[in-house]
């Protein structure tokens, strides 16, 4: 169990099991040394970004009692065709200079050759076609605070070898601003504010920022809203690459260029368990599902 | 309840399940010709890239289940470093023959230059030599190469790539003592199995069970 409870985290950031083959994480992310590394890379943290801030609200509705909610959030992140590709330039001493729609890493797995001087060729690599990138997530909400929730993901383990710690760490709050003005009414009006700071492996190191609002209709059993925020967040990435026998480490430090992030979503409450699901986008697209534990007092 | 929660989570994280699949990937390398000049006269040297060394960054991934598929030049560099006791004030390269290099001799050869190259002994800084290849020679260095690699693991490469230099100092009769550096820049494309979920659209491979 232990062994697939590892297997199953690593595919789900990295796509990857380090300890199969004695492959590493790094094998899937130095295809470039050079300037192009970022428009390879750039798809990867849209959608590892979007996808921390994607299903933070399992619903609407904000308990008015003090509540603990335990919820499992699964996600899929769906890379557009837009992220498919870059505009890549030849680096080195090829010649002369040219530029090419080339596949970033979700992009198809095909090479890209372009004819230089006199029989040279210069090939971009390709990707690795990704559909989706799938992952879960944990979240403790403790709720019924003044119409204020606040929310915890919390994700700590290290791997050891190659892969390192993975360190997810997400604070969220969200407060029910419509108890001031909608008394009695189903309308539910939240705004909220996510912070992230995760390390995946000794590869990656991700923090954003999220503040939204949150709008929908809510009864005691069931609730359906829409969200919509802004979005601020750093993806770095370290890997090496070995060229001559030497190992040179490279670093890529990209932002998201996927500042505005929305979606609906929809729950259910069965007795003390909750189901969700939603999706987010519009770049990249994220559907995700939700299953949750309500311990506290009775829902009101 | 803590196992509960991991059978949950694996089972949300592996709707897909995974499974290794064969990608397509690709390696750029370097490899530098080095040629020791102490001459008044003719010059003729032989130097080889060993064509196991070309895929030697290779040998550290997957090998068993790594096949190369192509091999492409990319550019090549010529640096020159002239030594202290050194009176000649250019090195004319006459040519260079590529071919492939057989108990220490060329053969399968090309010439690789469209013209005679005169380089002065007091620039360090490399020059791009592409303008001065012939469409030939880096084919016939595209052809040699690819013989030795395509279809094999980076393991069981063997052959060499061979290159005969040729020149004489300027002004004639001057002593013309460099080292001169040709680098080749390449490009290798090879397939190796990765471990992805199957929300990765390439199929299953075979050959990576």
């Amino acid at each position: 169990m232990q062994n697939f409870y590892r297997i199953s985290i690593l595919i789900s950031f990295l796509l990857v099991a380090p300890y199969a083959y004695s492959q590493k994480v790094n094998d899937y992310l130095n295809a470039y040394l050079g300037q192009n590394k970022d428009g390879y890379l750039q798809p990867i943290a849209d959608l590892v970004i979007s996808g921390f801030n994607t299903g933070l609200q399992p619903s609407v509705r904000i308990d008015k009692r003090f509540s603990v909610r335990f919820n499992l959030t699964a996600l899929g992140v769906m890379p557009t065709a837009s992220q498919k590709t870059f505009t890549a330039t030849t680096e080195g001493n090829f010649t002369p200079q040219q530029t090419a729609i080339v596949p970033t890493i979700v992009g198809k797995n095909e090479t890209v050759s372009l004819p230089g001087t006199n029989g040279l060729t210069y090939v971009f690599p390709g990707g690795y076609a990704l559909k989706q990138l799938l992952w879960g997530v944990p979240q403790v909400s403790i709720g019924g605070i003044y119409g204020t929730e606040v929310s915890l993901r919390l994700l700590p383990y290290d791997f050891g070898g190659d892969f390192g710690k993975l360190q997810i760490l997400g604070i969220g709050i969200r407060h029910d601003v419509s108890q001031y003005f909608l008394k009695n009414s189903p309308l539910v009006l939240n705004v909220g504010y996510a912070f992230n700071k995760s390390d995946i492996g000794q590869y990656i190191a991700v923090q954003s920022h999220f503040g939204y609002v949150q709008a929908g209709v809510s009864s005691k059993r069931a609730g359906i809203f829409a969200w919509a925020g802004y979005q601020t967040g750093t993806f770095d990435t370290h890997y090496s690459y070995t060229e001559n026998n030497s190992l040179q480490q490279v670093t890529a430090s990209l932002k998201t260029r996927q500042p505005f992030l929305g979606g609906i979503g929809a729950h259910v409450q069965l007795g003390f368990l909750s189901l969700g699901a939603g999706v987010g986008g519009p770049t990249p697209l994220t559907g995700y599902g939700t299953l949750g534990f309500r311990f506290g007092s009775q829902s009101n | 309840m803590k196992g509960l929660v991991i059978s949950i989570m694996a089972i949300a994280l592996l709707w897909g399940c995974s499974s290794y699949q064969r990608f397509t990937r690709v390696f750029s390398g370097k490899q530098e010709l080095i040629y020791k000049i102490n001459s008044k006269g003719n010059v003729e040297q032989t130097g080889s890239i060993n064509a196991d060394l070309l895929v030697n960054d290779l040998l550290e991934g997957d090998v068993y289940r790594t096949i190369i598929e192509d091999f492409t030049m990319r550019s090549m560099s010529v640096k020159v470093v002239k030594n202290s006791d050194n009176t000649a004030d250019s090195f004319r390269l006459l040519s260079i023959t590529a071919g492939s290099l057989v108990f220490g001799s060329l053969s399968n050869t090309s010439d690789l230059l469209n013209q005679q190259q005169s380089l002065p002994v007091n620039e360090s800084a490399p020059s791009i030599a592409n303008t001065w290849l012939l469409v030939s020679g880096v084919g016939k260095i595209n052809t040699i190469m690819k013989e030795r690699l395509i279809g094999r693991r980076p393991d069981f490469v063997t052959g060499a790539l061979g290159f005969t230099l040729r020149g004489t100092p300027i002004p004639a009769n001057t002593l013309v003592s460099i080292t001169l550096t040709i680098s080749l820049d390449y490009s290798i494309r090879y397939s190796s199995c990765q471990l992805m979920a199957v929300t990765s659209s390439s199929l299953d491979d075979d050959s990576c069970k």
